[in-house]
Parts: C-alpha cells; sequence; structure tokens
C-alpha cells in the first residue's frame, strides 16, 4: 500500500467513524436513487409505477441489510460496537450500582495490595540499592563467621590488609572497594543545632566501582589522597541532604564540620543514592577513608592492621570471571587474614562470599529474606485468591440473574459473540475501574512502607504499573468469559423456559475459598486485636512517665564521637553534673531503662498471711538509679528508699509496690523479707516460652530482699508487680531525667546550649530533650496511628470475607429461585424459606471459625511470648468475642441475600414453566 | 425472461468495477446498468453485491466517491478511479491475462 492509498484509506475510515450520521445518509440516498432510476427504467419498459417500484425492490434487495454490509465494509464498526456495548455496560451499572462498586473495590484491594507485595518482593530481593546501576558484574564480599555450637552464620567486617589481598585478585575481580559506616555530627556552621547521621569513609574508586558520577561538584578525589596531617578534608553529601538545606548550587566549596572537624563540601551525589547495599545505614555523607583517622580521632594504624575489621566490601568482577570463582577466591582470601586477636566465646570459623549486590545483601538477611519472600508470596497468593473468588462469585451470581436477558437478546438475533462481548466488555469496565483504583492504593502503600521501613528505597515504579494493568485487564477478560460463555451456552428455549440451575462444582470450589477466608480472617483479627489492646493497656497504664512538665529526658547516641563509649559516657556525666547545677534545675537521674519479666515467689522461709503468698507471680523488674523514688516524689510506705550502696551489695535490695506487698504478706511488715525471681528472658534478653525457661542460658532464680514499699495509692506508677532495684548496672549511662523548676520547656534551651557547647560530638537521639509530657503526646499519637491501621488491616479481611459470603449466598439464592417459587406456592413461610439459605451462610461461617481455631491459638501463643510482659488481656474471652464477631458479620453477609429469597413472588418465579 | 446469468467468480467484481470506472466516472446504478450491457446481459450484478464491492473499494482507497447531478438535477455519488486504483487495476489485469490465458490452454488441450 502506497502512503497516498493509505491516507486516502484512512480517511474513509475516519470519515466513517466521525461522520457516521452523514455516511449513513449518503448510503441511503445513493440507494433510494438507485431504486428510483431503476423503477423509472421498468416503467420505460411499460409496468405501471407500482409494479415497477417492487420489482425495483425485489431486484436491489433488503435496503437495511445492505446498508449494514456497508457500514461493516467501511471498517471502524468495533469502535462503534464498543461505544455502543459501554453504553449499555453503563446503563447496566447504574441499574444495579451495589454490585458494580462492591466488584471494583474488592479488585482494587487485590491489584493494590497484591502489587504492592510485588514489588516489595522485588526491592528485597532483585533491585540493586536507589541510585546504583543494575549491573550484573557487581557483588558483594561479605565475612561470615559461623559459630559451631549455634550453627549460626553471622556477618563480619573485613580488614583493610585482606581488602587490599582481595583487591590483587584481578583475573577475577576488576576493582574491589570498601566503606565503613559510622556515626557522625554534622554542623553545617549557620546556627542550626547539629545533627547526627550516618557517614560512609569510602575508598578512593567507591564511585567509579558503582559507575556512578557526582552530577554536581568534581566529587572526591580519586587517588589515593593526601592523608599527611594539614591536609584539607572534603566530603559528598547525599541528595536529601542537599536538598534538605536549600538545594543550592553554591554549597559546592562551603566549609561545615564533622565532627568538630572541618570538611569541605566537594560534590552531591545522585538522586536517591543511599550507598552501594540496600542496608547500608542511609548514609548521608561520603568522606574520604584517610579522613577516618581525623575525624573519628581513631589511629591511622587501623587501615594497616589485620586485626581492625571495619570495612564492607563490594567489587567488580572482571569480564569474564563468574560468582563462583569470586566465592573460591574470596575463601582462600579469608583464611589468610583470620584476625590475630582472640574473641571472647568459642572460636568461630571464618570465611567469606560473593553474592549479587541486589535486595538485602546481609548475611544475616538471608534466612530473614527467605522468610519475607515466603510470606509476602502467600500473602500475595492468598489475598490475589480471596479478590478472584470473590469477584468470581459476584459475576457468576450477576450472569445468573441475568440469564434470561441475555436469552432474550440471543432469540431477537443477537450473536452469541455479540452477546459475550457484551459481557466482557462489561467486564473489562469494572477490572480497568478496579485497576486505576488499586493503582492508586498501591501508591499509598508503597508510600506507607516507605515511611515506615525503607526511607524511600521503595517507590511505585512503570514495571509494576504495567503489572497491574496486566492484571486487571486479564482479570476481567478471564472473569468475564467465564460467566459469558456459562451464560451463553443454554439454548434459548430452555434458557427462556428455566432460570435455575444446579449446584455446580464451580460453587462447591467457592464454598471452599469461603471457608479458607474466615479460616484465615479470624486468626488475623485475634492478632489484631491482641495487639492493639496491649499497646493501648500499655499506655493506659504507664509505668515510669508520670504525665508531668517538670521532668525533661534526653538521650544521648554514644556510637559515633570522639573515643570509647566509656570516655563518652564519662563526658556525659559530666555534662549531666553541669546541668544539675543549673539553678533551674532540681535534681538529675539517670533513667531506669529496660525492664524485666520475672515470676516472683516468696521466699520458703519467708511466707506471710497475704492471699497469695504460695502462689508465683508475674512482676516487672526495673533497674533504678538511687535516689529515683526521691526524684518522682514517690511517698514510701514503710522502709526506705534505694540508695547508693544498694548498687553493689551483696544481697539485692528491691523495693516493691505496696499491693504486691500486701498480696504477699497481708497486714504482716515485708521489709527484710525474701524474694525469689525468675526471668522470663535468657542473657540475651530473648523472652522464653515456658518449655524453653529450663534451657541452659535460662538465668536462674535471683534472691531480693525487701528493703522499701512505696505507696501505689495516688503514686503516679500504676499496676501491681512492680519490683525497683538499683543493682548492677541496669539503668541506663545515656538517658538522663531532668527535674526542674517550674516548665521543663523554659529550660531545654538552656540545658541544650550546655550539652552543644560541651559534647559537640555526642548527638541527642530519638525526640530529642523534652518533657515527658511532650514524649508522652508523641508516643500517644504514633500508638493510636499504629493501631488504627492495624484494625484497618483487620477490617479488611472481614469485609472481604463477608463480601464473599454475600456473593455465594445471593448466587444460590438466584439459582434456585424456581424452587424457593414453589417452595412459596407449596406453603412455605418467608421465616422458613430465609432460614434455608441463612443457614447456608451461617454453616459455613461457623465451618471456617471451627477449623481457624488451631490457627487463633497459634497467634495468641505467638503473641503471648513476645509480650510476655504484659499479659492484661483475657485471651480466652478475646478469641471468643472475635468469633463472635465473625459470625455476627458472616450471618449478616448471609442475611442480606437470604431475606431476598423470602421476596419471591411465586407467581412469577414459576410462571415460565 | 432474461438471459440465464453466470455466476461471479470470486474476486472478479471488483476488477470489473475497477475497469469500468476507468472508463468514465459513473453512479452506482448506471454502472450495474453497465455491467449488464457490456457483458453482453451475461453478467448480472445485483445491488447486494455491488454496493459493498463500492464501499469497500473506497474504503481501500482505490476509487473515491463525490456528489454531483445527474442529467435530471437529481444528487447522484459518482466514484472515480484513484491513481492507487489505476495502478491496482493494472497489475490485477495482467494477472487476470496470465491466468485465464493458463486456463484457456488447459481447456483447449483436454
Amino acid at each position: 500500500m502506497s502512503l497516498m492509498q493509505m491516507m486516502s484509506a484512512l480517511r474513509a475510515r475516519v470519515r466513517a467513524i466521525v461522520r457516521r450520521g452523514t455516511v449513513d445518509r449518503e448510503m441511503r440516498d445513493e440507494m433510494a436513487l438507485h431504486l428510483e432510476q431503476a423503477t423509472e427504467r421498468l416503467m420505460r419498459r411499460g409496468l405501471n409505477e407500482a409494479e415497477a417500484r417492487d420489482a425495483a425492490r425485489r431486484e436491489f434487495g433488503n435496503v437495511a441489510v445492505l446498508q449494514e454490509e456497508g457500514r461493516d465494509v467501511r471498517g471502524g464498526r468495533w469502535i462503534e460496537m464498543l461505544v455502543s456495548d459501554v453504553r449499555f455496560a453503563m446503563r447496566h451499572f447504574s441499574r444495579t450500582p451495589l454490585t458494580a462498586i462492591t466488584l471494583i473495590l474488592v479488585l482494587a484491594l487485590g491489584i493494590g495490595v497484591n502489587s504492592a507485595l510485588f514489588s516489595l518482593v522485588q526491592v528485597l530481593t532483585m533491585r540493586p540499592a536507589p541510585g546504583v546501576p543494575a549491573d550484573d558484574a557487581l557483588v558483594r564480599i561479605r565475612g561470615t563467621s559461623l559459630t559451631r555450637s549455634e550453627g549460626k552464620l553471622e556477618g563480619r567486617h573485613l580488614s583493610m590488609p585482606e581488602v587490599n589481598d582481595l583487591a590483587t585478585r584481578r583475573e577475577t575481580f576488576a576493582a574491589v572497594a570498601s566503606y565503613s559506616s559510622e556515626e557522625v555530627m554534622l554542623d553545617l556552621g549557620d546556627g542550626s543545632d547539629p545533627k547526627a547521621m550516618t557517614g560512609h569513609f569510602v575508598s578512593p574508586n567507591f564511585f567509579a566501582t558503582l559507575g556512578i558520577r557526582t552530577p554536581l561538584g568534581p566529587g572526591l578525589p580519586a587517588g589515593q589522597t593526601d592523608d599527611a596531617p594539614g591536609a584539607e578534608l572534603v566530603v559528598v553529601i547525599a541528595h536529601s541532604l542537599w536538598e534538605q538545606i536549600g538545594g543550592d548550587t553554591a554549597i559546592i566549596g562551603r566549609v561545615v564540620r564533622v565532627n568538630d572537624v572541618p570538611v569541605r563540601i566537594v560534590g552531591v551525589a545522585p538522586p536517591a543514592f543511599q550507598g552501594a547495599a540496600f542496608d547500608s545505614g542511609m548514609p548521608l555523607l561520603f568522606l574520604p577513608m584517610p579522613a577516618r583517622a581525623a575525624i573519628l580521632q581513631s589511629t591511622p594504624h587501623a587501615l594497616v592492621s589485620p586485626d581492625s575489621t571495619f570495612l564492607d566490601v563490594f567489587a567488580r568482577l572482571a569480564p569474564n570471571a563468574t560468582l563462583e570463582q569470586g566465592n573460591a577466591v574470596v575463601k582462600v582470601v579469608a583464611t589468610a587474614w583470620v584476625p590475630g586477636k582472640v574473641e571472647p566465646g568459642e572460636p568461630a570459623v571464618i570465611s567469606s562470599d560473593v553474592v549479587p549486590l541486589r535486595g538485602l545483601t546481609d548475611v544475616g538477611s538471608d534466612s530473614e529474606r527467605l522468610a519475607i519472600i515466603a510470606l509476602m508470596g502467600t500473602g500475595a497468593l492468598l489475598i490475589l485468591l480471596v479478590a478472584c473468588t470473590n469477584v468470581s462469585a459476584l459475576l457468576v451470581g450477576a450472569a445468573v440473574a441475568r440469564r434470561r436477558e441475555i436469552a432474550i437478546r440471543l432469540s431477537l438475533g443477537a450473536s452469541r459473540l455479540r452477546v459475550i462481548r457484551q459481557l466482557v466488555t462489561e467486564t473489562s469496565l469494572i477490572a480497568l475501574a478496579g485497576g486505576a483504583l488499586g493503582l492508586t492504593l498501591y501508591w499509598w502503600i508503597t508510600r506507607l512502607i516507605a515511611w515506615l521501613y525503607l526511607d524511600g528505597g521503595i517507590g511505585p515504579d512503570l514495571g509494576t504499573v504495567g503489572f497491574t494493568a496486566f492484571v486487571a485487564l486479564g482479570t476481567g477478560i478471564i472473569f468475564g468469559l467465564s460467566p459469558a460463555l456459562h451464560a451463553t451456552r443454554l439454548d434459548v428455549s430452555s434458557a427462556l423456559k428455566d432460570a435455575g440451575g444446579g449446584t455446580t462444582s464451580r460453587s462447591r470450589l467457592q464454598r471452599f475459598f469461603i471457608v479458607a477466608q474466615i479460616v484465615l480472617t479470624q486468626p488475623l483479627l485475634v492478632a489484631i486485636a491482641m495487639v492493639v489492646g496491649i499497646v493501648l493497656s500499655e499506655l493506659g497504664g504507664r509505668v515510669d512517665n508520670p504525665l508531668t512538665t517538670n521532668i525533661v529526658r534526653v538521650e544521648f547516641g554514644t556510637y559515633g564521637g570522639v573515643g570509647s563509649r566509656e570516655q563518652k559516657l564519662a563526658r556525659i556525666a559530666d555534662v549531666m553534673q553541669a546541668v544539675s547545677r543549673l539553678p533551674s534545675v532540681e535534681t538529675v537521674v539517670p533513667q531506669s531503662r529496660g525492664f524485666d519479666v520475672a515470676d516472683v515467689r516468696v521466699h520458703t522461709a519467708d511466707r506471710g498471711a497475704g492471699p497469695r503468698a504460695q502462689e508465683t507471680v508475674r512482676a516487672h523488674i526495673e533497674g533504678t538509679a538511687p535516689g529515683y523514688f526521691a526524684f518522682q516524689d514517690i511517698p514510701m510506705r514503710r522502709g526506705r528508699e534505694l540508695i547508693a550502696s544498694d548498687t553493689a551489695g551483696r544481697e539485692m535490695a528491691i523495693v516493691i509496690d505496696s499491693d504486691l506487698a500486701r498480696s504477699f504478706w497481708g497486714a504482716g511488715d515485708p521489709i527484710g523479707r525474701r524474694l525469689e525471681m525468675t526471668s522470663l528472658r535468657d542473657r540475651k534478653g530473648t523472652i522464653l516460652t515456658p518449655v524453653e525457661r529450663g534451657r541452659v542460658d535460662a538465668v536462674g532464680p535471683r534472691t531480693g530482699v525487701v528493703v522499701g514499699v512505696f505507696d501505689t495509692t495516688g503514686a503516679p506508677l500504676r499496676g501491681a508487680g512492680r519490683i525497683y532495684t538499683a543493682a548492677g548496672a541496669q539503668w541506663s549511662k545515656d538517658t538522663y531525667l531532668i527535674r526542674t523548676r517550674g516548665n521543663g520547656t523554659a529550660v531545654i534551651p538552656t540545658i541544650r546550649q550546655l550539652v552543644r557547647t560541651t559534647i559537640p560530638d555526642i548527638p541527642i537521639y530519638g525526640n530529642g530533650l523534652a518533657t515527658l509530657e511532650q514524649l508522652d503526646r508523641i508516643e500517644r499519637r504514633d500508638v493510636l496511628q499504629l493501631s488504627a491501621g492495624a484494625t484497618g488491616a483487620g477490617l479488611l479481611a472481614l469485609v472481604l470475607a463477608s463480601i464473599g459470603l454475600y456473593g455465594v449466598v445471593a448466587l444460590s439464592v438466584r439459582q434456585r429461585h424456581r424452587e424457593i417459587g414453589v417452595r412459596v406456592a407449596l406453603g412455605a413461610r418467608p421465616r422458613q424459606v430465609i432460614r434455608l439459605f441463612f443457614m447456608t451462610g451461617v454453616r459455613l461461617s461457623a465451618l471456617g471459625v471451627i477449623l481457624g481455631l488451631p490457627l487463633s491459638v497459634v497467634a495468641l501463643n505467638l503473641i503471648a511470648t513476645s509480650f510476655a510482659d504484659v499479659v492484661p488481656l483475657n485471651m480466652p474471652l478475646v478469641g471468643v468475642a472475635i468469633a463472635v464477631v465473625v459470625i455476627a458479620v458472616a450471618a449478616l453477609a448471609s442475611w442480606i441475600p437470604a431475606r431476598r429469597a423470602a421476596r419471591v413472588d411465586p407467581l412469577v418465579a414459576i410462571r415460565f414453566d | 425472461m432474461a438471459p440465464k446469468a453466470a455466476p461471479l467468480l470470486q474476486g472478479t467484481l471488483d476488477l470489473i468495477v475497477l475497469q469500468l470506472l476507468r472508463a468514465e466516472p459513473t453512479n452506482g446504478y448506471d454502472l450495474s446498468l453497465r455491467i449488464q450491457a457490456t457483458s453482453r446481459d451475461v453478467l448480472n450484478v445485483n445491488a447486494g453485491s455491488l454496493y459493498p464491492a463500492l464501499y469497500r473499494l473506497e474504503s481501500r482507497g482505490l476509487i473515491k466517491a463525490s456528489w454531483a447531478e445527474t442529467e435530471k438535477g437529481r444528487r447522484a455519488k459518482v466514484y472515480t478511479l484513484t491513481a492507487a486504483g489505476t495502478r491496482h487495476l493494472n497489475d490485477q489485469r495482467e494477472s487476470w491475462e496470465r491466468f485465464s490465458g493458463a486456463l484457456s490452454a488447459i481447456l483447449r488441450v483436454t
């Protein structure tokens, strides 16, 4: 076809569509003229006008059919049909809006959640870190360390000599780059507070090996920098940091202070770049390796000693090298550089391996990643399954209800293809709407995930959008096709006669899925209810933080900064000493931090007359600084409070709450009596299940001697079973409580000033300097948001399951329409009819609840062990309550369509026989 | 009684229409008469085949239509051969002549 020909063909086609009215009229005119001329000719031959017209007509044939054919020939016909299909579909939806909306919502949920999980799995497994080019040659070299008894593989850092050795293996690695991740304080020098952030000290080939250039500024020097003292230090900042501080190109060349050392900004990293690997701690600063000594005040010796292991390593494979070759090489290198320094504990097997630089690459995340993928894969599959089941139940139901309509259309001459097309168009429209909505949902979920876990490492991407569109359309066509084929297969007369149909295997499958949904919904709801309940009750019964405006809390970070942790803690203690001397400050104590949960019983020799003297009671054990009760203004009912000598006494001195004292000893004097406390945690702080408590590393019972009883009535510390001790270093040395005169917020600026000038390299963590009242407000808000999210998820599951149940019951009502008519005609009462269908739904949901019970018990146990310290809720009661709620909602979902069954008019239902 | 019309060979109608339109632009009715006359009443093309063929050719860009007045002052749709149509006709005619020559040769042999 030539271009001209194509143009003119196109013009004819466009004309046929756009100007359909005109074209039709022209066709009519043309054919009318033909008839007229033929008539005239016949009349000239001697026929009279009427005869001539008839003859001409006969000869010509059916004008309407011809015109129809003419339209077909002209093309563009399918668009016309599509338009009319869509118009018809819209009209149909407006008649049954509830079904359409439900379908769209279910699809949107399925597609949105599914795509989000899909892209999350992709990010965690297949994608390189943000801003890093996808390049198969990039690998991560991971140091590993295996302890035999535990069989646990842990990651280890490499030393500079080992990295240098790796770099010489040119036949395998074209380039080997390394970085060390440290926490540093950045002072922009513009009067704002210095901020704590992660900085990477990188090898000179760091950016080049990744294939990244700094879009702004010259970047870090590519060769070995002059590490002579006095040489100027330079830094490349992350794009997000650059944006945060104004996004001004004039920033290049500006001098800032890192850990109080002047450093010149020489570049901005590409947008989104957050280090070489996904899990590298969100660095905002990239500094040359030699700057490490000056900024961390560590010895340059660290860069040559095989005992200084602090490097993460990645590499570019040589052109023909494989991952296997890389693995073999790094293993050999690892054995040559086993650190000479002996670590405490049992010796470990030191090795290394090579993995692609994609997704999560930490050694520890290997099994975690598998678990995540398995979990998400199952989740995604389940959600898709649930959505599909519900959609197909609803669609089949809708198609069955329209069987008569379809039969009428078929009998009026519509081709089967035409009817199927109509139905497929309808479902595709729904699928598209669901897909669009699902995409919006997907966008929100990825934002949420990014905000919660990955700090911007995940975002909506084109691939997933394509995937979603594909799933949406595919769902529409497949689900539209099967009921459409089903509905149009019947021959017209039998469909018109009998609108009923037997229970097919499809509906049995649907029932199975509905039960499965309820089985899964219930434990989910139970778990969510438990977590929400626990979190809320935690908030209500706050242990240590009475809502006060005159206590200021401050937490310091001791990871970065200059010197050893002990040196830093000592400097922090000095500053706190200075703070306590401020005129507006009353006292300063370290905050008790972290508590233990223990089973507590009275020593057999010290039993009293209390109501629970013989029992074992669960209690919190708090490590507390001496003077804590005076600080908190909590009166002692008996005995004394904890004093400095209690920190190192031969016996563990404890102060208990008055409720606990009463339950063990009644009115008797508890002072000097002993308690046996068995921790629920092992030495590493992991909470043990009842079965695990006999394990070797479980902490055995400790004995505490009661030295004081504090008054719980009117005291800010609520809840029975609180035991305080000053023994051991159980309180925190980096978190302090400052009691101020008057409102704390007024004193905060003074304290901040003092801290910043004295220890500029040690960051203030968390929510910074704030009064307990402020902190509580922040925490309450976070917790409420989280609970709202969890509750939403649980409700969503319940709604999905009910929609499915609704669809199934509604379908069976429609299928048995005629049977209902017969029953009613034979004298069945509406109530009996309702019961017939209602019971179907309730039976299904009850089955689901019963089958879900073991799962619920598992969920409850899981939560019980991870929240052993707070067991405020009656778990079986919660379980029963949830089961009741599930059945109630399910009953409602089946009652609505069942009630419709009762309204069947027997005359209408049987008339067609 | 009209002479018995021969069945039209598949695909030849397009060729006939194009050939006749090459002589002069014509409307649908005249075209049907002309087919009948030129073929000495052997071919009788009814409207049911003619108009779809015309629309098909038009949508393929081989002919184009315009409105003109008949002698009696009525609006009639007149079809004209396009350049592409001329080329197409030449191609088709060539292959038809080759085909019919071959067919006649075969028919003569037996």
